[in-house]
């Protein structure tokens, strides 16, 4: 416990030095010393006259909420992999892994097509959200057996193939856009380029309310890892506890699809890693998996958007460098250490 | 008085029968042995005894209140159990396995008490899992893992204990030690025990009523003085056997014939 303590401490101080780092770079370089005092005025409430403006606009305006985001957002699918690793009992299995996905890009992709814009900017957003939910339920009705159990297999299962039919959906949608076909590809590779402060605080309210739930049923993820039975015997109904924590982290595996668009591997990458560090105990590892999470896609939003020459799409690149990773990580393991 | 008692139990799995007017009544202080030919309803049995299944027809009754009354985290209190498949999905460490024996008693958003590390700690010492407490679940022998399951059952100290065939993967030292403490349990503390065993001769040795079914139906059940007989032995699983009894440790002991009937019949 001493030990995760110190974990935990130390993820969080190289979290907020990565913040502040992550503010500094960009087209226009700032000297951490002017971000210090930006973020000390803003603190104590007193704003002295020697802070340049444009530097203020561009901290708080432009780089601030867009670090926010995919901090938020790394740690919402990296705890959403935790919870669906827990509850598909399958080390393998992400946010994704359900259709959860799939489901949402279609619904932005038919947002798209359409040109709906009845929510003005949040349109396409709740649409992914909705559809993603949708799939959801859609994925729990193909897999609840007569007796009301729902088994991990007939999760996948369910998940692999509704994410088929919806990603033919999202093809077609594609085909029928036309010329307009390159808005739908730009929203399904994800950015964090157009986030502002009131989506940043969407995902900090929601993810916070879903961290809650499941560190609130951390006994619940760690007795399911014993097998429905032996895990209804110890006190909990393991459908409804697979249900209710499905449903959260569908939530928020939704909304930050809506906002960010697909992000692969982050969800994967981060409860593989911890997991090896802290052990599987949920109590440990959701905290940790927060925090790391968070660090991990703001360190890759912050390459692309300030290192890389060209801008390359978040999901491209999490994909592209989390991919090979997870590869070696993997194995890594299958040979011994 | 009954702690556990069924009545008129019927389930079946898609048409099939699986269970068919079942009934019995289960006492404290008793050692309960279950027997009976593969498939023959035993563990669908005690997943109703449990509340994990619900019966079609007929009532399962823990305690004077019926068991659908009862909150999970209830009877979790009060009936433990080792189901025959033991898989952890998870790097659990053995102790943290243990510990969860102990979540029903962890109100939410609390964390173990020092009572419950004690406890676990003890089960360990009991269990002779001190060298295993720090291992990986996923990297222990069958035999290991099912002792660590078996260690976590006790740590829900629980008024019943229901076991499915908990020394199959055991060496014979470790399944007699295993039995001896639930014998103890059941004799000191008045506990209940029920068990499903596939070995007949360790029943015999351990049990104080046995229960005979097949094809979903009690065919015999009572003191083992009275139900253990050749004949119900070749009703039950078809055999021939002759039963002895073995005076210095107080027990029967079985001897089966081969089922090709190359032995001479007396």
């Amino acid at each position: 416990m001493k030990r995760y303590c110190f974990l935990l401490i130390i993820s969080i101080i190289l979290l907020l030095i990565a913040v502040c780092w992550s503010l500094c770079l960009g087209v226009v370089h700032i000297p951490a010393r002017a971000i210090l005092k930006i973020l000390l005025s803003k603190l104590t409430g007193n704003s002295s006259s020697d802070i340049n403006p444009i530097y203020l606009t561009i901290v708080f305006d432009v780089r601030f909420p867009r670090i926010l985001c995919s901090a938020l957002v790394g740690a919402s699918l990296s705890i959403c992999g935790v919870v669906f690793q827990g509850i598909l009992l399958n080390p393998l299995a992400d946010p994704y892994t359900l259709g959860i996905s799939s489901g949402a890009a279609f619904g932005a992709s038919i947002a798209l097509v359409l040109g709906l814009d009845f929510l003005g900017v949040y349109t396409v957003s709740f649409f992914a959200f909705l559809f993603g939910l949708l799939t959801l339920f859609l994925v729990i009705y193909l897999s609840s057996t007569s007796q009301g159990g729902l088994s991990s297999n007939n999760l996948i299962l369910s998940g692999v193939i509704v994410s088929a039919i919806l990603s033919a959906g999202i093809s077609f949608c594609k085909y029928l856009a036309q010329e307009r076909v390159s808005v739908i590809i730009f929203w399904l590779l994800g950015s964090f380029a157009a986030c502002t402060w009131t989506d940043a605080l969407i995902i900090f309210v929601i993810l916070m309310i879903v961290f809650a739930l499941f560190l609130s049923y951390y006994r619940e993820l760690n007795l399911l890892s014993l097998g429905g039975r032996a895990a209804a015997s110890l006190g909990i109904n393991p459908t409804r506890v697979r249900i209710i924590l499905l449903v959260g982290a569908s939530l928020l595996t939704g909304v930050c699809v809506s906002f960010s668009g697909i992000i692969g591997f982050v969800g994967l990458l981060i409860p593989h890693m911890m997991r090896s560090l802290v052990g599987p105990d949920h109590l440990k590892l959701l905290p940790i998996s927060l925090i790391s999470g968070a660090g991990l896609l703001l360190c890759a939003d912050t390459l692309t958007r300030a290192i890389l020459p060209t801008e390359v799409p978040i999901g491209v690149l999490t994909a592209l460098i989390g991919g090979p990773f997870f590869c070696y990580i993997f194995r890594k393991k299958q040979v011994g250490f | 008085m009954a702690v556990l008692e069924v009545r008129n139990l019927y389930f079946s799995y898609k048409e099939t029968p699986v269970l068919d007017d079942v009934s019995y009544n289960f006492k404290r202080g008793v050692f309960y042995g279950i027997l009976g030919p593969n498939g023959c309803g035993k563990s669908t049995f005690l997943d109703l005894l449990l509340g994990y299944l619900k019966p079609e027809k007929g009532e399962v009754i823990l305690e004077q209140k019926n068991i659908k009354k009862y909150k999970k985290r209830e009877i979790a209190k009060k009936i433990a159990y080792v189901p025959q498949n033991y898989a952890v999905n998870f790097p659990y460490t053995a102790e943290e396995i243990v510990l969860m024996g102990r979540y029903p008693y962890i109100p939410k958003f609390s964390l173990p008490t020092k009572k419950d590390y004690q406890l676990v700690e003890h089960i360990e010492k009991l269990m002779e899992l001190d060298s295993l407490r720090h291992r990986i679940i996923t990297n222990l022998s069958g035999g290991e893992k099912q002792r660590v399951m078996i260690a976590r059952a006790i740590a829900q100290d629980t008024q019943l204990t229901l076991l499915d065939e908990p020394t199959s993967n055991l060496d014979i030292k470790h399944s007699l030690k295993i039995l001896d403490i639930f014998r103890k349990k059941v004799k000191k503390e008045n506990k209940t025990v029920i068990c499903v065993f596939h070995n007949i001769n360790e029943a015999a040795q351990f049990c104080d009523e046995l229960i005979f079914m097949k094809k979903g139906n009690i065919i015999a059940a009572g003191c083992i003085e009275e139900v253990l007989n050749e004949d119900v032995l070749k009703e039950v699983f078809e055999i021939k056997c002759r039963i002895y009894f073995e005076k210095r440790l107080n027990c029967y002991h079985i001897i089966f014939y081969s089922v090709e009937g190359t032995h001479e019949d007396d």
